[in-house]
């Protein structure tokens, strides 16, 4: 049951209405809980029992944390729970990596275990390890309630491809009403078809460019390798970021807030920059759960670095059982660590950052290429696969198919005009320029509300939403053509969420 | 920033916040109906002839699936829209080769000078043994379809040469599901028995609704767009016969006598006009098992066969080009393009002119 099926909108009325008519709170939470039992069953049922294993042995673990005051059965409590998380994702993902690795390494024959991977497991773990850590480190109290605890655990809306809300974020919501209103369905629906648009309109329509070309990139030319890349980075982007838009509209509906995952990332200018706009729920896990709890030497700066790379090396197995995913960790932890000793040596020099259009835009370009590198890597099914393609990309291997997909020179000027709408518009509301705001008139601040509604800007994302929604003749404008758009021209091949798969 | 109603100076009054919504609402609704009008402005020029009511001297199909092209049709009352338009002028008193088959002879996607018949034409032109092209494609269809019009066919248009473009889906299970206009039964002495399908079969309701749907491009894209997903995860139709194949012994065992059933049946059907032509329905560089029986069958049959596996195969090897798919679909997926129409209509051409070129009168 995907986000963009029939049997989703239908179950997703019943909940909403279902909520509606609940007497009180509580009956919503429990409503809310069975309703997500329901939309992890409708893949398989038995694996509900994976499902229910971190809520069972976290929710303990976290009670027994915070009853004790000896620091050695605290850890011990911690490590127990930390344990079962890692154990069970490690058995559910990395069984088979594990065997073929030894297999290569023995020489004995590869041994495959027909293990099917839990929807969302990588997710689901990582919720429950950041809450029982919490409450170790004593930033957050124990859940008494195993109800609210378990429809933390796997709430629907991010229970599949995040984002990774942290159970100090939603837990405090638990206390809220949950009774839907106007304005947030509003909002929500808003989101939604946001994210429809970016899965049916970008994400889909480049799929189809996109599967061919890696699947046999040796059969085709340079440019056309080179295209194939770029309709990636926007289908991987559109697909996820689109994906995470409609969890937050529909939890929205529902009446729980989701903390954003993107922010433009393609406008990062280092990879810095673009590791706090990609996946922003994760970067944070990882930066306070992981390298934060790596050993460091502070007067030794290389620690920091090594620290960084070791967990990029890990957010990339995170991703997926593949050495290509492990390279592309590493490759991203590298330029990290790399990116921190310049501007720390920068730093040091007294120079202060350039300001410079020009140097800008190399970084940004220099990024841009960089996360488009590291693309191939990810998404290739092997090593060979992904060097064939950089082969091509570098000019190694001339000649083959040249291939032009229109729907990409379609897309691709739409995503770089919205983005420049995106930074006007922020800039435009900013608190140092807002003297420029009087500049614009009505209607073009009402366009910029919405782009920047659009494509990700955080600040005042609701009024842009407010200002589309108005039955008004702009607002109403807007809408019916974005409506017709997404029906007439989206994809509508049934392409699974490349985010499932982690 | 737009004013938000919250930035109004002075609370409204009951009357005047109640004139206030419905000006907004006005607005609103006014806004919508801008935005269809605009989609329906811009939809205007893709949208096809079938579905307006009245008689065209030629028929407009405006495809934008695949590529973006216009297709022209000389509606004579044969095939499904009628004989496929070359671009080329007829010559007079010039034999006539008529191409016959699916989609790929219908050829929605390629302009009129790019299809196969008019390949055939300018190079039998150019070779001074001119020709006219007749082509009748029918979107979906198979075997049964071509050969119960082979006779209206043969009647009207007299032709010296008769080609049918078969591929895999033609000549399988395909051929004996409900699912279209005409389908067949084979019986186990390999003879058939044609039945006309039910397969979206007109009431006076649909037929209304169409109609009006077909006067406004906007609603006609929904109705189609509407169509396309709610069919979505469904196989095709060769497809979904091949999965009823597996699971139904007899179908299979009926499916299996379809190819000689196939040839013996087009060659009473159209006589010793006939050559066959196969066209594999996907790019492969093997030749398909199907394709080397359907070619034994031709040769005991003496029926004429020409496969352009071969033709197609050398092409994508030596100039790194797809005979299949548009600017807008996959690389290599789909219908023959302007290449792959090329390369079939020289094939064509060069068979016509190496077993027939006694027969052809010369300039």
């Amino acid at each position: 049951m995907t986000f963009v099926s029939v049997s989703f909108v239908t179950f997703f009325i019943l909940v909403v209405l279902g909520l509606g008519v609940a007497p009180s709170r509580h009956f919503r939470q429990r409503l809310l809980l069975l309703a997500s039992l329901w939309f992890y069953a409708s893949w398989k049922p038995v694996y509900l029992l994976v499902l229910a294993t971190p809520i069972l042995i976290d929710y303990l673990c976290a009670i027994r944390i915070e009853e004790s005051a000896d620091a050695m059965v605290r850890k011990s409590w911690l490590a127990a729970g930390v344990t079962s998380n890692l154990l069970l994702l490690a058995y559910f993902k990395y069984t088979n990596f594990f065997l073929a690795n030894i297999a290569v390494l023995s020489g004995a024959a590869p041994k495959h275990l027909d293990i099917v991977l839990p929807l969302g497991i990588s997710f689901f773990t990582f919720k429950s390890l950041s809450y029982t850590i919490d409450v170790y480190r004593r930033e957050l109290p124990a859940c008494h309630s195993l109800w609210r605890y378990a429809l933390f655990v796997c709430y629907f809306p991010d229970l599949i491809a995040g984002p990774i809300v942290r159970a100090s974020v939603f837990l405090p919501q638990m206390d809220r009403s949950l009774k839907q209103s106007w304005r947030r369905t509003i909002v929500g629906c808003h989101m939604i078809l946001l994210g429809v648009t970016k899965k049916l309109l970008i994400a889909d329509q480049m799929a189809i460019f996109v599967d061919p070309v890696f699947a046999a990139s040796s059969n085709y030319s340079p440019l056309t390798v080179w295209s194939a890349v770029i309709a990636y980075s926007l289908q991987i982007y559109c697909d996820f970021s689109g994906y995470s838009d409609m969890a937050i509209g529909v939890s929205k509906i529902i009446g729980i807030d989701l903390p954003e995952n993107f922010n433009m990332p393609y406008l990062a200018v280092s990879p810095v920059d673009f590791w706090r706009r990609w996946h922003i729920s994760l970067s944070n896990w990882l930066r306070d759960y992981l390298y934060f709890s790596l050993p460091v030497d502070r007067s030794k700066p290389w620690h920091r670095y090594r620290n960084a790379t070791i967990t990029f090396l890990l957010s990339g197995l995170w991703h997926g059982a593949s050495w290509t995913f492990v390279c592309w960790g590493g490759l991203h932890g590298l330029a990290l660590a790399t990116s921190h000793w310049w501007s720390a040596r920068r730093a040091r020099r007294g120079r202060v950052p350039s300001k410079s259009m020009g140097v800008r835009f190399a970084c940004w370009l220099a990024t841009y290429v960089f996360v488009c590198v590291t693309w191939v890597l990810f998404r290739s099914q092997s090593f060979p696969a992904a060097l064939q393609m950089l082969r091509k990309m570098a000019g190694l291997a001339p000649g083959g198919i040249a291939w032009l997909y229109s729907p990409l020179l379609m897309v691709l000027p739409i995503v770089i005009v919205a983005h420049v709408v995106g930074i006007v518009a922020a800039r435009s509301a900013s608190p140092t320029t807002s003297g420029r705001k009087a500049h614009f008139p009505a209607w073009a601040g009402s366009l910029y509300a919405n782009a920047r509604a659009s494509f990700m800007v955080k600040s005042n994302r609701l009024s842009g939403v407010y200002v589309l929604m108005r039955p008004r003749f702009l607002g109403a404008f807007l809408l019916a053509s974005w409506v017709l758009t997404v029906l007439l021209f989206g994809a509508t091949g049934a392409n699974p969420f490349v985010y499932f798969q982690f | 920033m737009a004013a938000s109603p919250t930035s109004r100076a002075a609370p409204l009054t009951g009357p005047a916040r109640r004139a206030l919504k419905k000006k907004r609402r006005f607005l609103g609704v006014i806004g919508v109906l801008t935005a269809g009008l605009l989609f329906e402005l811009g939809l205007r020029p893709f949208v096809a002839d079938t579905y307006h009511p009245g008689p065209f001297p030629v028929r407009t199909i405006r495809n934008y699936y695949e590529g973006l092209a216009v297709a022209h049709f000389e509606p004579d009352g044969l095939g499904q829209l009628g004989n496929r338009l070359t671009g080329n002028q007829p010559v007079s008193g010039a034999p006539e080769v008529l191409i016959v088959g699916d989609s790929h002879v219908a050829a929605y996607s390629v302009r009129d000078q790019d299809t196969m018949g008019a390949v055939v034409e300018r190079l039998s032109r150019a070779s001074d043994q001119p020709l006219n092209v007749r082509q009748y494609g029918w979107p979906g269809a198979n075997v049964p379809t071509f050969l119960a019009a082979a006779g209206s066919l043969l009647q009207a248009r007299h032709p010296a040469w008769a080609a049918v473009v078969l591929n895999s889906y033609n000549i399988g299970a395909d051929a004996l599901m409900k699912s279209h206009d005409w389908h067949m039964e084979v019986a186990s002495d390999y003879s058939i028995r044609l039945i006309h399908g039910t397969y979206l079969r007109q009431t006076a309701f649909r037929d209304r609704l169409v109609r009006w749907t077909g006067r406004s491009a906007l609603a006609l894209a929904l109705w189609r767009r509407v169509g396309v997903i709610s069919s979505r995860g469904t196989p095709e139709s060769g497809a979904a016969a091949t999965i009823l194949e597996q699971h139904d012994s007899r179908l299979a065992e009926e499916a299996a006598r379809v190819p000689r059933a196939t040839v013996l049946a087009l060659k009473k059907a159209f006589g010793t006009r006939l050559f066959i032509v196969y066209a594999p329905a996907v790019h492969q560089d093997d030749v398909e098992p199907l394709e080397t029986e359907l070619q034994s069958l031709c040769a005991e049959e003496g029926v004429a066969f020409l496969s352009v596996q071969e033709a197609l195969a050398r092409d994508r090897h030596e100039h790194s080009r797809l005979s299949r798919g548009f600017h807008n679909t996959a690389p290599g997926v789909g219908h023959f393009n302007a290449i792959g129409h090329e390369i079939i209509g020289k094939e064509i051409w060069r068979y016509l002119r190496d077993r027939s070129s006694s027969s052809m009168p010369s300039r």
